[in-house]
């Protein structure tokens, strides 16, 4: 191919029925520099990709001709590394997210504005030709090669070899190369960040950084600065320019976990932000381009969040676009036994102890144990084994106190032992909120023998809330 | 085919009939059956034509600024081509939407309904946007009673707001 051909080659091809959006966005596209084929139609469209090759395609889903999820796989099939982007209309947001799933590089909702058009596009050019990306990613690195759900196994941290966390990596492995956000879902301790972390792992922008945040341990005054950073001077204590974990994420992954229990002001920050691909840190007067990748988690039912007004349903629909549910240790069969073995070498190494094993009593019990704490519990169980015990077979003996006993019983809600304050709407009555929020706080945990993960359950929060609440009544109490 | 009545108030009426009366002076001169279909598609377009239309309302909550921004995205050498294609998407949308209600088909409503909110939200038509929304969520749950009660006011904006679009003159005096 001659290079005059090459460099008037068009890098996007725009598949819209609707000719007179067509024309707007080829306008809006052109005006940004890019070179741009136009297609009314499926057969048009296929047409035109299999004569241009175009590393980026924008595709409207709805097609008079035919389905447009079925003209993107036949895209891919043709050329994997195409960047497609899914257009659909608000209403019809669903079909968007079967085309995330499909493996679209991105989605853009009709009517849109020009700056997110130009972002998605801008992104999905950056992604499909290192040479244009803000921080290319490095060729040799292994994100950049093609790697199966075993391969990601092996790499992920994860250990178990259950059916469930089979489906964990296939998932991972088909989703790590798209800008899809996830949404990553389960009970504590059931290794959420870790998955995010082989997200990252596997994707194109592995050499990029991974910044995680946790929503619900930050102040929420202090969220928003934590997030999209500030300047100096713009509030009390601003002593210097900050510049947010978003910006910090620019070229990699930013994992926010706990989002449900982000404020619904910075919900309505953070829904601009994964439509413009800008950041306006506080006090700053103009907006900066990022190109980061979404990854979230909640150990919460996030739609029921949404029923429950907690979380806007619009940031719901824009962030669970590949969910993954990260299973409890309890429904993972033999994976309980794999885990504690590699840990307990571990810890044996660490500490230098010599065990042999686990011994089948104590295997037995851990497959019939409930793991409410699920693999932090297991792993703490484990460590203690190691720390309080010189070697050899782990006998049932050596297990801490109580899990025998304790954690095969079911978990109702046991009644208040004596001397324990029973706590009565009258007995809030004059009190502060704040004050009435701690004195229910107090009672619940009480009630559940301190336990914080219990107590979390039952007061419908997550267990870091409590813990930061609990840090911030001795900090103002010392 | 029979055309529908004329309603004398409407002043498209008049040349309608004109074209009717001249489509029908036709038909004798015709033989084969290419031309009997050429005809046949004339007189179909001019029974849409002529069939009542929806009254127009006024459009609920328009945002002007947004059609401005799409001509100046343009650029004035092409509003009027902009204008023209919007004019037909808008009218093409009516049909299909028009058609679909009629004849109960819940596929054309999904793809009417799609198609419009794209334009009406692209060009300011906020209120009708939102209609478009809550009419393709009709359709997916095929609800005719919820249907019935949408369409008139949807169809009434509809209206409105291709008579806008095709009052909109471009900028610079390029009309």
């Amino acid at each position: 191919m001659k290079s005059s051909t090459l460099l008037s080659r068009p890098s996007v091809l725009l598949v819209e029925d609707t000719l007179s959006l067509q024309m707007v966005y080829r306008s809006i596209l052109a005006t940004a520099g890019h070179r741009v084929a136009t297609a009314a139609s499926a057969a048009e469209g296929l047409e035109q990709f299999r004569l241009h090759r175009p590393m980026v395609v924008l595709l409207d889903l709805i097609l008079p001709d035919r389905d447009g999820l079925e003209v993107m796989q036949e895209i891919q099939a043709l050329q994997p590394e195409t960047r497609v982007i899914a257009i659909t209309a608000n209403g019809s947001v669903n079909r968007a997210v079967e085309a995330m799933r499909a493996g679209a590089h991105d989605f853009l909702v009709k009517p849109f504005d020009e700056g997110k058009f130009l972002s998605a596009v801008q992104n999905a050019l950056a992604e499909a030709n290192p040479r244009e990306a803000p921080k290319p990613a490095d060729p040799l690195a292994p994100a950049t090669r093609s790697r199966d759900a075993g391969q990601i196994a092996e790499s992920s941290g994860f250990i178990g070899s259950s059916d469930a966390m089979k489906r964990i990596h296939g998932t991972i492995a088909s989703v790590a190369r798209s800008m899809a956000t996830v949404f990553i879902t389960g009970e504590s301790g059931t290794g959420k960040e870790l998955c995010a972390l082989a997200v990252h792992a596997n994707s194109n922008r592995a050499t990029g950084p991974f910044i995680a945040l946790n929503c619900g341990a930050i102040p929420q005054d202090l969220l928003e600065s934590e997030v999209f950073g500030h300047m100096k001077g713009s509030f009390t204590g601003a002593i210097s320019d900050k510049p947010g974990a978003a910006a910090a994420a620019d070229g990699g992954t930013l994992f926010l976990d706990e989002i449900c229990e982000m404020a619904p002001a910075l919900q309505t920050k953070l829904l601009r932000f994964l439509q413009t691909s800008t950041v306006q840190p506080v006090g700053a007067t103009r907006p900066r381009k990022v190109n980061v990748r979404i990854v979230c988690a909640t150990n919460r039912d996030p739609l029921d969040a949404v029923r429950r007004g907690h979380f806007r349903e619009d940031l719901y629909y824009r962030l669970y676009v590949v969910p993954i549910h990260m299973p409890p240790l309890r429904d993972r069969g033999q994976d309980v036994i794999e885990i504690a073995e590699a840990a307990l070498a571990r810890f044996a190494q660490e500490e230098g102890r010599q065990f042999h094993g686990l011994d089948p009593s104590v295997r037995s019990l851990m497959q019939a144990l409930p793991w409410p704490g699920n693999v932090r519990q297991l792993l703490n169980v484990m460590r203690n084994v190691v720390v309080l015990n010189q070697g050899g077979w782990v006998t049932p003996q050596m297990l801490p106190p109580g899990l025998a006993e304790e954690e095969l019983l079911p978990e109702p809600p046991a009644p208040p032992a004596p001397g324990i304050e029973i706590l009565t709407a009258d007995s809030l009555l004059g009190l502060s909120l704040a004050e009435a929020e701690r004195r229910l706080i107090e009672a619940t945990l009480t009630l559940h023998g301190g336990s914080i993960p219990k107590a979390a359950r039952v007061l419908d929060v997550s267990p870091s809330t409590l813990y930061r609440k609990i840090e911030a009544w001795s900090a103002k109490a010392s | 085919m029979t055309l529908p009545d004329t309603a004398p108030e409407d002043p498209m009426q008049g040349p309608l009939q004109d074209l009717r009366r001249a489509v029908q002076a036709l038909r004798p001169y015709l033989e084969t059956a290419d031309q009997k279909a050429e005809l046949y598609v004339i007189e179909d377009a001019l029974a849409r034509l002529m069939a009542p239309r929806a009254p127009a309302s006024p459009l609920g909550d328009f945002d002007p600024s947004r059609l401005g921004h799409l001509l100046d995205i343009t650029g004035p050498e092409l509003a009027v081509e902009l204008l023209a294609r919007l004019t037909e998407d808008l009218i093409a949308t009516q049909d299909l939407l028009e058609t679909g209600a009629l004849q109960s088909d819940w596929k054309r409503l999904r793809e009417g309904s799609h198609v419009l909110i794209s334009l009406a939200g692209s060009v300011g038509a906020l209120s009708l946007q939102a209609m478009s929304e809550n009419l393709n969520a009709i359709a997916h749950r095929q609800d005719r009673d919820a249907l019935d009660a949408l369409m008139p006011p949807l169809a009434g904006e509809l209206v409105t707001l291709i008579q806008l679009i095709r009052a909109t003159r471009p900028p610079f005096g390029n009309a």
